[in-house]
């Protein structure tokens, strides 16, 4: 049944982006300031999108550990914010590169490119700190802290460009009161952020199904001990 | 753009083969490790 679940997730996925790469590259037209360029918004806004949506989803997940001591959420939390470290990770890429074009540098030290960077390493080390211990429930408990307040670094992540000075641009969608693109043109970002949660969601069913058989690999290992 | 692109699915394939590699190897181990606690054959 899962697998079945993961497959499907997967072809809604690849159906979703292969038309969305058709509507951004054949439909939309270029961006009147930037040009071609800014079609990376395209990849660069769902990517953030389910990244912190990951994110969220460990938080509940810790937050559910610690109230209830299942390790089902604390698998849940380590497999959701490995994946959407990935995908924060392609955030940092897509935007260096649309930067080396708009601004002329692969980065600048200013509060949304620098606190995303943080973010990324919070959760990176929240990843270290999971290799770093072996007994089970220890792990669970620390990394549940961990992404507890890896989360404080999202939200700020979020409200950079309303706090700070930024060079980043502002809000150009209109769910955040943007109103700088058409309707037409803004579409494929929510679409491309579904196609990008049916794969994140396939990807953490994967991790949750790994760790359940190591879990059942460490069980055995006791059992054959005993012998 | 095509960089860009190139960069986000790059790092997406990379953890998928990464997954795929994790699976193999916990697959052979939980197959090690199912044989080594079966009952043996009288």
């Amino acid at each position: 049944m899962r697998e079945k679940i993961i497959f499907g997730l997967v072809a809604a996925a690849v159906a979703l982006l292969g038309w969305n790469l058709y509507t951004i590259f054949m439909v939309v037209p270029d961006e009147a300031a930037q040009g071609a360029i800014f079609r990376i918004i395209y990849i660069h806004l769902p990517t953030i999108f389910t990244g912190f949506l990951g994110f969220f989803v460990a938080l509940v997940a810790s937050c559910l550990y610690l109230a209830k001591g299942d390790l089902r959420y604390d698998s849940l939390a380590a497999g959701v914010t490995e994946v959407s470290l990935a995908f924060a990770g392609i955030v940092l890429a897509t935007g260096s590169i649309w930067a080396r074009i708009i601004w002329g540098v692969w980065w600048a030290w200013e509060p949304r490119l620098t606190s995303m960077l943080i973010c990324w390493l919070t959760y990176a080390g929240y990843l270290m700190l999971r290799r770093a211990i072996d007994e089970p429930a220890q792990r669970a408990r620390l990394s549940a802290v961990v992404s507890i307040f890896g989360f404080v670094e999202v939200i700020i992540v979020y409200k950079a460009i309303d706090w700070f000075r930024t060079l980043h641009p502002q809000p150009v969608l209109s769910i955040r009161g943007g109103g700088g693109m058409s309707a037409g043109m803004e579409g494929p970002i929510y679409w491309n952020w579904l196609a990008f949660v049916c794969l994140a969601s396939a990807m953490v069913m994967v991790r949750m199904r790994q760790d359940e058989m190591s879990r059942e690999i460490d069980s055995l290992r006791r059992m054959a001990h005993q012998y | 753009m095509f960089y860009g692109f190139f960069a986000g699915w790059a790092i997406i394939g990379f953890y998928v083969v990464l997954l795929g590699l994790n699976e193999r190897k916990l697959r052979r181990e939980l197959d090690r490790v199912r044989q080594m606690v079966e009952p043996r054959p009288k």
